[in-house]
């Protein structure tokens, strides 16, 4: 397996408090990771910790399973927090300026990256007068010059329109899926980044609270009733018989969720008592996403 | 090293201030022979001509310069564009360095436009004037003096822009530096040295500044002992800004 970011006891303290706190991040090459967090949760400063915009107090960062980050990071490109434009600066000649910068002799990239981001057909108009969306994806473009193997989104749909949300989401499935680049995409609307990670990382008070894929997320938030009874090893047995229950499992809290059957709370309520169990609980559950990710954050609606 | 040159420079020359600045400068060489030529209607007869014109209006470079400066450094840092710069892998020793080629390519344009305006307005007024190879000779050693000084002390403003990283406060302290060291911070060290008890000797700080240089090597025939501690002063201001900017931006994380 191979990675394009590893990072080990990753840390970052700002006046003595650490802004990150021993976070291990594990990126795999042609994930869309999306790193989520609550304002200050420490997701920018890991951004730029990787990509050299800040120095760790303590810890290691690998990117491309080396420790030779300059040379790592002549292979990502980057938008962090905002778009970073020269405004007095047409499209194109915001490219020209990152191509020169990079060294990159083709230069008929600029318009092929124009293409890809929809501003081809802007002209010469100023960086400065396009819209949110238009820098956004300007700022994209030129991340994408050199042909970078990684890119880091930072916040990249905040404060876009619905139509202007759409326009980045398929721009980013376009080049993970027809380019190969991982990306890794930090945002606050969690019902988009669903839409499209393939991995999570979640960080709360500068600590990786969890890291897992998206199949992992989708069993981790099916929709199951939950039961917490005196006797949890024999509920799914007795369900089993008497209901016909096919997918129960004990959960490490000790509770039995069950995934079929969802509509029957009920009848499993009244076989578990005819079996002399005594139900403490009986809920059902999950299915939204967004309360699951705002759990793991702390439970804070602020994400 | 040499791409970020290339890109910088295909930044400069799309910043309408650097043309603005440049023309401003230009026309105050222009400025000040039409002036003269109006005070003086007989100028030319003691002794005014394109050749000596030429410096006219370089007292002003220095200010253009620094106004210029000032605004285009920590513009990178107010766009957030220096991120895509060192994010990228690029050391940020070459940024630095060749902001510093920046200023000293904006200096030397600056004070040549400047220099080529007082000539060719000294010229329409009072004729080119008498070619000599040793008053040739000494103007472009003063010239170079000149343009020495102007580098060196713009070296300084660099160094600031990348400390503050504001505009405003960039333009506001390079500026407050440029007028206030003369005419206060000089006067105030050699007063407080000559007088206080653990010193109580006379010292003139103002051969310390290299802003103080700019105007001396504008001067006819300065002498040669006092070029010799302005060329070292000035390199001196040169080294250290330098090393203190580079050193500040390599540690310091970007916003």
């Amino acid at each position: 397996m191979e990675y394009v970011l590893r990072t080990k006891d990753l840390t970052k303290i700002y006046s003595r408090k650490a802004a990150v706190n021993k976070v291990n991040l594990e990126i795999k090459k042609g994930d869309i990771y999306g790193f989520i967090g609550k304002n200050g949760a420490g997701k920018t400063t890991t951004i730029r910790m990787a990509v050299g915009l800040a120095k760790p107090t303590s810890g290691e960062i690998e990117l491309f399973e080396s420790k030779n980050l300059n040379k790592g990071r002549a292979k990502v490109g980057t938008v962090i927090e905002y778009p970073a434009l020269y405004p007095y600066m047409s499209a194109r000649q915001n490219l020209e300026t990152q191509r020169l910068l990079l060294n990159v002799k083709d230069k008929s990239v600029t318009d092929e990256i124009l293409e890809i981001v929809g501003l081809a057909d802007v002209g010469r108009k100023k960086a400065k007068d396009f819209s949110l969306g238009m820098k956004q994806r300007l700022a994209i473009a030129l991340s994408l010059i050199g042909d970078p193997e990684f890119l880091f989104l930072d916040e990249p749909i905040n404060g876009l329109d619905p139509m202007g949300i759409k326009e980045i989401r398929d721009l980013i499935l376009k080049l993970n899926k027809e380019r190969g680049i991982t990306i890794m995409i930090s945002s606050h609307i969690l019902g988009e980044l669903v839409k499209m990670a393939t991995c999570y990382g979640v960080i709360n008070n500068g600590e990786l609270v969890d890291q897992f894929d998206a199949d992992d997320l989708k069993n981790r938030v099916k929709t199951r009733i939950r039961i917490k009874a005196n006797d949890p090893d024999g509920v799914c047995q007795i369900l089993q018989n008497e209901i016909g229950v096919q997918d129960c499992t004990l959960e490490d809290d000790g509770s039995v969720s069950v995934f079929d059957h969802l509509d029957d709370s009920g009848k499993i309520n009244l076989a578990l008592s005819e079996h002399d169990i005594i139900v403490e609980y009986i809920n059902k559950e999950g299915g939204d996403y967004e309360d699951y990710f705002i759990k793991l954050m702390g439970g804070n609606k602020n994400a | 090293m040499l791409s970020v040159i290339k890109s910088d420079f295909y930044k400069l020359f799309r910043r309408k201030s650097f043309y603005i600045c440049g023309a401003v400068a230009g026309l105050f060489g222009i400025i000040l022979v039409v002036l003269i030529n109006s005070l003086y209607p007989d100028a030319k007869d003691y002794g005014y001509n394109g050749l000596n014109s030429v410096g006219a209006g370089l007292g002003q470079v220095t200010l253009l310069t620094t106004i210029f400066l000032s605004m285009f450094i920590p513009s990178e840092f107010a766009y957030g564009t220096i991120k895509n710069m060192a994010s990228r892998g690029i050391s940020r020793v070459s940024i630095y360095v060749s902001k510093l080629i920046m200023g000293i390519f904006t200096a030397v344009t600056y004070t040549l436009f400047t220099a080529l305006c007082g000539f060719v307005s000294g010229s329409i007024m009072w004729g080119v004037g008498e070619f000599k190879s040793d008053d040739f000779l000494e103007t472009l050693k003063l010239f170079g003096l000149f343009l020495l000084a102007q580098i060196c002390l713009e070296s300084v403003f660099i160094m600031v822009g990348f400390l503050i990283q504001h505009t405003g406060g960039t333009v506001a302290t390079n500026l407050g530096l440029l007028f206030i060291t003369d005419i206060l911070i000089t006067p105030i060290i050699n007063f407080v040295i000559k007088n206080w008890p653990l010193f109580g000797y006379t010292i003139k700080s103002e051969e310390y500044w290299a802003g103080n240089y700019v105007k001396v090597f504008m001067e006819v025939s300065p002498e040669q002992d006092i070029i010799n501690r302005g060329i070292l002063v000035c390199l001196t201001y040169l080294v250290i800004s330098t090393a203190v900017g580079i050193f500040t931006f390599c540690k310091r994380d970007i916003k």
